[in-house]
């Protein structure tokens, strides 16, 4: 970034404050407080009609313009994506699969293809690619899970390039280096760097110059997150080691080294050479389900107050999170926190433009996406408001440290009841995916406001190295009621650090924590055999089936008043999904609630005990199937159903209709 | 299938055929004896067999024949010109065979001898009419006025006729007119689809009435094939064909039991609970209401029309078995979950017969039932006997297709060559209508091709499996070894390891690109184009040495058959292209083939063009 654009963006945000107090509203706070889009706004940059925008990399050129690359093989130049008519230039076609971009001076990028690393040059200026120049070539088999990432520019100006495992049912590394991170000068010297990747689709560096890799849940891989990707680190897929033994390998972690036995990442790999745990978990449901492009906020204060944290992009779920990370014991470690979400399509690549611009470039890429739509461009904007958050978590040789964004209110924040802090960890295994572990709940004894009132130190008991601790905080506000934007962190605690415990008067505190349960799900909403007294069969039956795309087969069903109803949910989709009966316009109200219950989703089914959910199946497997009986209610009226697994409630649902005429099942 | 068979034991200069012409095991299709005229009535002299014919490219309307058996040729004369006529006559039926047009001449093939798809040297036309090879050939009427007296012509999709001279394929299905008690006619005739070197041209046809030319005015329920012989000379082969009747295997009746529960194995249906059993009209999975750990059970009588050979096929999502008269004749999956299918051949006699029928789905998994049964038989077009609704079947997703406009496009992708993916293929589609793919792997051609450009739904549909690009034409398909080894290399094998060197690609006039090399010592630029009119691809390779540049060789062809015929012209393979070039290429035999290479020496800068023609 040049000065003259840090110089415009210092400009701007004066600017901005200098049009609040003008407009004699109060500078500080936004209308609706409790909203993310009062603090960051999200815009569409429009795509010309016929052009398949699935974004797989996206570069900020010198001249604040962007640069698109796409899956389907084209690379487009973007000139004024700030206004309301960007102009859109195709520069380049015909590559296979680019995700990834990296702008190297005017008319040169460098981008990924499958099977190698290329570097596209327009040698007339004429704005459209003469040169396809082969930097290197990537080893490949031609199976279609065979992605190359990338590159991204390291420190020392070389790139780093990521290769995602085969697919056979399993990850698989059939050639070197799959599953492997890559350093490739720009003479097209190839190195191999990090070992244990398995779909490694977006990294980005730190402010200390450190590469992160992003992962998702996975075989080996019980949840979303993102590691350090230093030479000659092992980042948990062991199937990469088949190639740790080539001569030019700087892991020597082998194959054999690492057991299959479910036991906690952390356990297995905690005494072995080259193994690298996780900086930072991004909890499965809670935190997306398929973490993304990682970026520096290195915006100075044109961001909002979050400078040099990490923004994490969610493919799954079309929103932008946050990173904390602390070096401990010379290991980095830190805290995820949500951010923002919202955006049309699954994010895979973000980039900074002018006037800390966040673009954001989108594609579904055959994985559903909670934005819906199958590829987008936006722009992310914070609007001048600071949003009270919590902005950092550092770890504590006896809890935590928990940094504001505002100062805090002096009482509330004192309160130890205020605070749950659960730990839990995930199974390390050859099997897909894990269930989140070993959950135990840290009652906090002690919290302090501190320093200038923008700090709590939170004292508790139990912490446990290699577990993800979610801190969860009742509905708090700052210091003149502003109020807390989103209520939860999780701290991913590699090494409790050493240093001296807090002294503080025990007898004062004595906090307990709040009832960490949620109470168990009233069973009387969830019957599944057929009521004695209905005399044999159910007035109506009702048969609901999934589609593709996080939907029902059915928008709208009728039934009448006082009817005794059997609903069967077909659940044939290839996820999991429940069906939940819910006051009008409760959907997305209840979608919310089943996201802020937490690690507790899980082991309720989905299901938040709240009066407005009527009645509810199971959480269903994929193929499976439930029959649940309940009695319609006896007034008219229209009621909504909902699908509650994270992610899902946007778009799957739909409506029902209690009454004796109306309109036919449409 | 032989022609299918043909395809796959080739190594160069082999029609592919499309995956999705993939045919499931049938009953074996009938061939018409070339050994002798026999086969048909009264044949006139122009009519003959012979052992091998040859069209010279550029010679207008001439065919020569060598003595044999095995093709038939037309050599019309003033005087012989007689069309030629089946002894036999059809209603419904397959036809496949291969044919040989000499520069400029023409044919057709009647159908009841009525009913014609016309036979034309049609190579280089860009906008085929119906009056071109695989056309449906217009009917006339004066009475219609003049300029109108032609109708229900219908082109070919493409043109994707070879060039003069060379064997050319059609696979054909034909379904005759149908008629009541009276005589009334209350179906037309149509052509179900045309299959022209491969790619499909016509689909569901309608042809209310003899062609122009045909033999018979009136429309019958039968009638013999006919070939043209009147209009020029041409030749045929491998000429096979199924006739069918309106037969099938009746269900004469049916009960079913209906089980819930984990299904262990198809012998221990008894484990599982029995939740409805009575008599169905039909066979089908959807009788059962669980979608999954479920069973059925089928047992029934089946009327078997005719005495004969019969296939049977069997898929399923899950386990199931079927059985006639006892007889266990195909069991899939064997308690596997998987989606299987197993075909067999069995002789049955006409008459009643019991069978049995069972399907299960014994646990949980997302996939839906699916249960199909079909068969095939003696005159009897192959058909389902389970309900269309019992096999679940996704639609294809909308096709993602690319085509040149303007300029040339270039697609990269994985493409299939025979057993191998190549992940370093480009495909180049050109404004001619003459496309190839490359591979820079090993900087040679994989094929070339007329139709349709790529296909990339394996590529761009949902996850993009199994991300190949797909050409949507006619196909010829080469050896894919490296263009270039080094000559010390060459022994009786052509090298097929090592890096071809493939540094970047730059770009001629219309967006054509240049692949560049550099290998053995030499900066290589490889660039592909068509002739001026558009109807082949010339490959220029040139080279510039650098200081340790080496004496390398050229590979333009390897084949079985290899022959040279004049001028730097040669015949490759089974008649399947030609290759012209002015460099001194030399014939040898390289993997037990033949091959065409041309030395390269160390030194001095060379350029080398060869033509495709095909």
């Amino acid at each position: 970034m040049t000065r003259t654009l840090m110089m415009t963006r210092t400009l701007a945000l004066v600017l901005v404050t200098a049009g609040l107090l003008l407009a004699g509203c109060t500078p500080d706070l936004p209308d609706n407080p409790a909203e993310e889009a009062s603090y960051y706004t999200i815009e569409d940059i429009p795509i010309p009609e016929g052009v398949e925008l699935e974004v797989g990399g996206l570069a900020t050129l010198d001249d604040g313009n962007i640069a698109v690359s796409t899956r389907r093989g084209e690379v487009w130049l973007i000139d004024d994506p700030y206004g309301d008519a960007p102009t859109f230039t195709r520069f380049a076609h015909g590559l296979h699969e680019p995700l990834g971009l990296l702008a190297d001076g005017p008319g040169r990028f460098y981008l990924s293809q499958r099977s190698e690393l290329t570097l596209l040059e327009d040698t007339d200026g004429d704005r459209v690619a003469d040169v396809y120049e082969r930097v290197v070539e990537f080893p490949i088999t031609g199976n279609y899970h065979e992605y190359a990432y990338g590159p991204e520019l390291l420190p020392d100006g070389s790139m780093f390039v990521t290769l995602n495992v085969a697919w056979v049912g399993y990850g698989s590394s059939p050639v070197p280096w799959r599953g492997w991170g890559m350093r490739i000068t720009k003479d097209g010297e190839m190195t191999p760097m990090t070992a244990g990747m398995r779909s490694p689709a977006g990294f980005g560096v730190n402010a200390d110059g450190a590469m992160f890799v992003g992962e998702n849940q996975g075989d080996w891989i019980g949840s979303g997150r993102i590691s350090h990707a230093d030479m000659g680190a092992f980042l948990g897929h062991p199937n990469s080691l088949n190639w740790s033994g080539e001569p030019d390998s700087p892991v020597r972690l082998a194959r054999a080294d690492v057991p299959d036995t479910g036991d906690p990442m952390h356990d297995v790999g905690g005494d072995l050479d080259n193994f690298q745990q996780p900086a930072v978990w991004f909890p499965h449901g809670l935190m997306g389900i398929s973490t993304s492009d990682i970026l520096l906020n290195d915006q100075g204060q044109g961001f909002g107050p979050f400078e040099n944290q990490l923004l994490v992009a969610d493919q799954g779920h079309s929103k932008v999170m946050r990173a904390f990370i602390e070096e401990v014991d010379g290991q980095y470690q830190g805290a995820a926190f949500p951010m923002r979400e919202g955006f049309s399509s699954g994010i895979l690549r973000m980039s900074w433009g002018d006037q800390s611009t966040l673009f954001v470039g989108m594609t579904s890429r055959g994985w559903a996406s909670t934005g819906g739509n199958k590829f987008g461009l936006q722009r992310m904007k914070w609007t001048g408001y600071t949003p009270f958050e919590m902005k950092e978590v550092k770890a504590e040789p006896d809890g935590f440290t928990l940094t504001f964004t505002r100062p805090v209110d002096a009482t509330a924040f004192a309160n130890p009841e205020a605070y749950a802090v659960t730990g839990f960890t995930y199974m390390y295994r050859s099997q897909y995916g894990s269930p989140a572990i070993n959950q135990e709940v840290h009652p906090v004894q002690h919290a302090e406001v501190i320093g200038d009132g923008y700090q709590v130190r939170l004292v508790l008991d139990g912490l446990r190295e290699g577990y993800v601790h979610e801190i969860k905080l009742d509905s708090l506000a700052s210091q003149g009621g502003v109020p807390l934007l989103h209520d939860v962190a999780y701290y991913t605690l590699n090494r409790i650090p050493d240093g001296e415990r807090l002294a503080y008067d025990a007898s004062a505190s004595g906090g307990s924590g709040i009832a960490a349960a949620a109470e168990a799900r009233s069973e009387d909403k969830r019957v599944t055999e057929l009521p004695g007294a209905w005399g044999g069969a159910p007035d109506t039956t009702i048969t609901i089936g999934t589609v593709p795309g996080l939907r029902f087969d059915i928008s709208e069903i009728q039934v009448a008043p006082g009817a005794t109803v059997r609903l069967t949910f077909n659940n044939v989709d290839d996820m999991q999904h429940n069906l939940l009966i819910v006051n009008d316009g409760m959907a997305s109200a209840i979608g919310e609630a089943t996201m802020a219950m937490g690690l507790q989703a899980e082991a309720n089914q989905y299901v938040p005990n709240d009066p407005r959910v009527l009645y509810h199946t199971s959480l269903l497997q994929p193929g499976s199937s439930e029959s649940i009986y309940f009695t319609a209610p006896a007034e008219p009226g229209v009621y909504q159903y909902v699908c509650t697994y994270p992610g899902h409630y946007i778009t799957m649902r739909g409506t029902l209709r209690v009454g004796d005429a109306g309109p036919p099942v449409s | 299938m032989r022609l299918l068979r043909r395809a796959l034991v080739g190594l160069c200069f082999i029609y592919a055929v499309p995956a999705v012409l993939a045919q499931p095991a049938a009953l074996p299709w009938q061939t018409v004896s070339l050994s002798n005229l026999s086969a048909f009535s009264d044949p006139g002299a122009n009519w003959q067999v012979a052992g091998a014919v040859m069209a010279d490219r550029s010679a207008d309307r001439v065919l020569t024949t060598a003595p044999g058996q095995g093709i038939l040729a037309n050599r019309p004369t003033d005087e012989a010109n007689a069309n030629l006529f089946t002894t036999w006559t059809h209603g419904d039926l397959d036809l496949n065979l291969e044919y040989m047009m000499p520069k400029g001449s023409n044919s057709g093939i009647y159908f009841m001898g009525r009913y014609e798809v016309q036979l034309l040297d049609s190579w280089g036309v860009k906008e085929p009419s119906f009056s071109d090879a695989a056309g449906i050939y217009e009917r006339w009427d004066p009475e219609r006025g003049e300029g109108n007296e032609g109708f229900e012509g219908v082109p070919p999709a493409m043109n994707v006729s070879r060039a003069p001279g060379l064997w050319q394929q059609l696979r054909i299905r034909f379904r005759a007119p149908r008629f009541d008690a009276d005589g009334r006619k209350v179906t037309e005739a149509m052509f179900e689809y045309v299959e022209h070197n491969g790619l499909r041209v016509q689909e569901n046809v309608v042809v209310s009435g003899p062609t122009r030319a045909a033999a018979f005015g009136d429309e019958q329920p039968e009638g013999p094939l006919m070939i043209q012989g009147d209009h020029g000379p041409v030749a045929f082969r491998n000429i096979e064909y199924k006739r069918y009747r309106d037969d099938q295997i009746e269900l004469v009746s049916a009960d079913y039991q209906y089980y819930e529960g984990k299904i262990s194995h198809l012998d221990n249906l008894g484990n599982a609970t029995l939740a409805s059993e009575g008599a169905t009209d039909s066979l089908s999975q959807r009788i059962a209401s669980a979608r999954n750990e479920m069973a059925l059970a089928f047992e029934g009588t089946l009327r078997v029309p005719t005495t004969g050979e019969y296939l049977f096929e069997l898929a399923a999502m899950g386990p199931a078995r079927f059985e006639i008269a006892g007889r266990r004749l195909l069991d899939v999956n064997d308690g596997r979950w998987n989606n299987g299918r197993e075909t067999t051949t069995v002789t049955l006699r006409e008459g009643e017969v019991p069978f049995s029928l069972i399907y299960s789905k014994p646990g949980p998994g997302w996939r839906p039932p699916s249960l199909h049964l079909a068969y095939e038989g003696p005159a009897i077009e192959k058909q389902i006997l389970t309900t269309a609704a019992s096999r679940h079947q996704s639609g294809p997703p909308a096709p993602i297709l690319v085509e040149p406009e303007g300029e040339a496009v270039v697609h990269r992708g994985f493409m299939q060559l025979d057993e191998a993916k190549r992940t370093g293929a480009i495909a180049v589609g050109d404004p001619s209508g003459q496309h190839y793919a490359y591979d820079v792997e090993d900087a040679t051609l994989i094929s070339v091709w007329r139709g349709g450009f790529i296909d990339a739904t394996q590529m761009w549909h949902e996850r993009g499996e199994p991300q190949l690009a797909r050409p949507t034409g006619s196909e010829l398909v080469f050896t894919g070894k490296p263009t270039l080894a080094a000559a010390d290399a060459v022994g009786a094998a052509w090298p097929t390891d090592g890096d071809a060197g493939f540094k970047r690609y730059t770009f001629g006039d219309m967006g054509r690109p240049m692949f560049m090399l550099e290998q053995h010592g030499w900066t290589v630029t490889d660039a592909i184009r068509p002739d001026d009119e558009g109807r082949y691809l010339v490959r220029t390779l040139t080279f510039e040495p650098g200081n340790d540049a080496k004496d390398v060789l050229v590979l333009l062809a390897q084949a079985d058959t290899i022959e040279a015929m004049s001028d730097g012209e040669y015949r490759i393979g089974d008649y399947d292209a030609y290759l012209s070039t002015a460099a001194a290429a030399e014939l040898r035999t390289l993997d037990g083939q033949e091959a065409l290479v041309v030395p390269v020496p160390a030194g001095e800068a060379f350029t080398l063009d060869y033509a495709m023609i095909w």
